[in-house]
């Protein structure tokens, strides 16, 4: 069985009361596509929020390569790309890249930097500022930071929302290339339409559980939808059963 | 369907009704909301209590019965400057844009698709946030009424015709502002008016300085040049200043000057709610434009920059070639970054105009009180320094920015360093603006001593980093959103953290010296114990936050 490079093992989160997170369990294997999806307020945020440790994890374990993701070694192998792009107005595209290569203790940094900023099609905007960058280019930007230390596992929130479709486009081409370098990406998100190309599977949350995991075909032959039903179909189909 | 100018009144009216009643229905079921609503009128509250308590306690003083004319001109003269600047400046902008800032999301999204008329609507906005504007300004009316009174003989009655001069005087200027964007846009005059504006106000600060020639005593020519026979004769500003002078002059009530500010009131409503049928672009982009900068500032997001850029279409030009010197890693990397942005907008990593402003300030209150003792000045500045620390570190505070941008979370390296590096440039620059503050006060003040002034700036400078401190704790208890506790809260956890060194030097003042510099070196130690213990809690507090947006 292949090793999982992030483990979710029954990940619980309470609001006083409310838990907006339960008994959730999946894993990320190396090199693949995880999509997150679920109505609103189904809890992908929360998710993602607390597998960062951004908010504490009522129950449950989270393991990054087998270790605690709260541990310092962790946080050198996951990169959290949120879904507003808040870079720091007054620093350029470069100095983002060299603020990060400081805080993670990078040396030799600058040819890196070049072929990320190449890749994401932002070298003539390495000196702009981030206040003069489209929502577009600073979630490329978000990107490139989250590049820089060479993480093992993207955690992407809402990544498509707000963006234009040449935007979409470059992203996800941009998320496809991650993959083939054998990186591994969850991405949480309701754009269906936009994450049936993009995921290798898909996990569906309601109301803080999860009540589908698998492949789309897995999915489709868990709903016996037929061959032409979309991720969009299945959802609808998936959720529809629990209420 | 015809308008009906009365009926749409009517509805406008039920509307702020309905929401006044929501308003009072809601604050029964969210106290806190209430309180923070209250909190906005409490400060000028506190001073019209503690003017009054002045005033009671200082009932023995004997005031003179008539002002003297020095008196009067000073006043005079501060109104008629500020009168000219306001109308002034407004004219000159009105011209090329109409910014108002009178109109909410709500009313360019519900009432400007609805058939109320615009003239109705425009003139009904006006009224009421002249009206509300006029209710906060009676605040500071009563205040200044209660602090004039203890060395200005004032008239209670005529504080009538202030309150009169303020509420005509805020629909003069929102109707003239709007009145001539009309004009030069509908008939394209508006290079002649601009032209006229700036003649005008040239005409006015050389007649000025043409008058002060030969004055053996500039500062008695310059106030009575200002009350003088031209000043006296400007429409509007005359009148307007004779209203507001009223209680401190001998003579007769200003009912003419207040019937013709009445009269060109009504005459300058009713030619721009004449013109107010077109005005929905400029008031929805503007709206739009204030709500978004009103939204950046409350969540600190830091592109307010960005969102004016964008309006105006200019961008204003920041350097890109700039260099921090020195090896910066891990948490240093946030030392980096803050001393480049610092640089790179303000042109220095650690100065800046607010130091001018502070060595100014110093400098200025040591030649006032160049014959005073240290307890006097240390009474200023504790005072002072005592309202202001309340507000500005909070607002200063570098550590709520970077808690929404999130990367303090998620970089590596211990929590306390990477605060402690947030706050090193901010911290370094409190204390230089601090010792600029203070110690320029022995230049002139001959009573005063450095060492004397350092004990209050390190009680000032501790008070600052206290307060930055707080803000994590603060973090720690409240939610990220803001449901009315936040405000409220905030002062009571400062007045917590802050209270240890309060009532040491309480303490000490009482039972131990009655030496003022001691009792400021007692709070400040008290605070540096303080400073300390937040500083080793603050890995853990910094575990306790939930980063919820």
């Amino acid at each position: 069985m292949e090793a999982k490079v992030l483990e979710i093992i029954n990940l619980s989160k309470t609001f006083k009361k409310n838990a907006a997170v339960e008994g959730v369990s999946f894993g990320l294997k190396k090199g693949e596509i995880v999509g997150l999806t679920g109505p609103n307020g189904a809890g992908k945020t929360t998710t993602i929020k607390c597998i960062l440790g951004l908010l504490r994890k009522t129950k449950g374990e989270v393991l990054v390569d087998g270790f605690d993701s709260t541990l310092e070694k962790s946080k050198y192998k996951l990169a959290y790309i949120p879904e507003t792009p808040d870079i720091y107005p007054m620093l350029t595209v470069w100095e983002h890249l060299k603020f990060m290569a400081m805080a993670y203790y990078i040396e030799d940094w600058e040819r890196d930097a070049e072929e990320i900023l190449k890749r994401f099609d932002l070298t003539d905007k390495k000196n702009e500022l981030g206040k003069n960058l489209s929502k577009g280019m600073r979630q490329k930007v978000s990107i490139c930071c989250a590049l820089i230390h060479k993480p093992e596992v993207f955690l992407v929130d809402e990544p498509l929302v707000g963006l234009d479709p040449k935007a979409i486009r470059e992203l996800k081409d941009g998320f496809k290339k991650l993959r083939d370098e054998g990186k591994s990406l969850l991405i949480s998100t309701h754009m269906l339409d936009s994450a049936e190309g993009l995921c290798d599977r898909v996990i569906v949350l309601k109301k803080g559980k999860l009540i589908a995991e698998g492949t789309i075909e897995e999915l489709r032959a868990k709903v016996h939808g037929s061959e032409n039903s979309s991720l969009e179909d299945l959802f609808l189909e998936v959720t529809q059963d629990e209420e | 369907m015809r308008n009906n100018a009365f009926k749409d009144c009517s509805t406008l009216f039920y509307i702020e009704m309905l929401k006044f009643k929501n308003r009072l229905v809601d604050s029964f079921h969210n106290p806190l909301a209430a309180i923070k609503s209250l909190m906005k009128i409490a400060f000028p509250i506190a001073l019209i209590i503690l003017s009054l308590y002045n005033k009671i306690t200082n009932k023995n003083k004997a005031l003179p019965k008539v002002n003297s004319n020095v008196q009067i001109n000073t006043v005079g003269a501060i109104v008629v400057i500020l009168i000219c600047l306001i109308l002034l400046t407004s004219l000159n902008n009105a011209v090329e844009k109409y910014n108002p800032t009178e109109f909410s999301t709500s009313d360019v999204n519900y009432l400007f698709p609805s058939p109320i008329s615009p003239r109705t609507l425009y003139a009904f906005t006006i009224l009421k946030k002249s009206l509300f504007s006029i209710v906060m300004g009676l605040f500071g009316i009563i205040y200044f009424y209660f602090c004039g009174s203890v060395v200005l003989t004032i008239n209670g009655g005529k504080i009538l015709y202030v309150i009169v001069a303020f509420f005509l005087m805020s629909i003069i200027r929102k109707s003239m502002v709007f009145l001539i964007y009309s004009l030069s846009t509908r008939f394209n005059i508006g290079s002649y008016i601009k032209i006229l504006v700036k003649g005008f106000s040239i005409f006015l600060v050389a007649y000025f300085i043409f008058s002060l020639r030969g004055a053996e005593n500039i500062y008695e020519r310059a106030t009575a040049v200002l009350n003088g026979v031209f000043f006296s004769n400007i429409p509007i500003v005359s009148w307007a200043k004779a209203m507001i002078v009223s209680p401190i002059t001998n003579g007769v009530s200003p009912a003419n000057q207040t019937f013709l500010l009445l009269i060109t009131t009504l005459g300058m409503l009713f030619f721009a709610v004449f013109f107010a049928d077109n005005y929905y672009e400029e008031a929805s982009t503007s709206t739009e434009y204030y709500q978004k900068i009103r939204e950046s500032a409350k969540n600190r997001r830091g592109d307010g920059q960005r969102i004016a850029e964008q309006r105006t279409g200019k961008k204003k030009k920041q350097r890109i070639d700039v260099e921090v010197s020195g090896k910066f890693k891990g948490a240093g990397a946030f030392i980096w970054k803050q001393a480049l942005i610092s640089k790179r907008t303000k042109g220095t990593v650690l100065l800046s105009w607010s130091s001018v402003f502070a060595l100014a300030a110093g400098l200025f209150i040591g030649y006032t009180f160049k014959n005073g003792k240290f307890e006097a000045v240390a009474g200023l500045y504790g005072a002072s320094f005592g309202a202001m620390s309340l507000t500005l570190p909070v607002k200063l505070s570098p550590l709520k920015m970077e808690l929404r941008k999130q990367y303090l979370f998620l970089l590596p390296g211990r929590a306390r360093n990477k605060i402690l590096s947030v706050y090193s440039v901010t911290a370094t620059t409190t204390l230089i603006n601090c010792m600029l503050g203070t110690i320029s006060v022995c230049v002139f003040a001959r009573n005063v001593s450095a060492l004397e002034m350092l004990s209050v700036c390190f009680a000032m400078v501790a008070t600052v980093y206290t307060i930055f401190l707080a803000v994590l704790v603060f973090t720690l208890l409240m939610p990220t959103y803001d449901d009315g506790k936040n405000v409220f809260f905030i002062y009571i956890i400062d007045a917590i953290i802050l209270s240890p060194a309060i009532i040491s030097a309480v303490l000490a003042s009482i039972f131990i010296t009655k030496s003022v510099q001691a009792t400021f070196l007692v709070y400040s130690s008290v605070l540096v114990v303080v400073i300390i213990v937040l500083i080793l809690l603050s890995d853990w507090l910094f575990s306790k936050i939930e980063l919820l947006t």
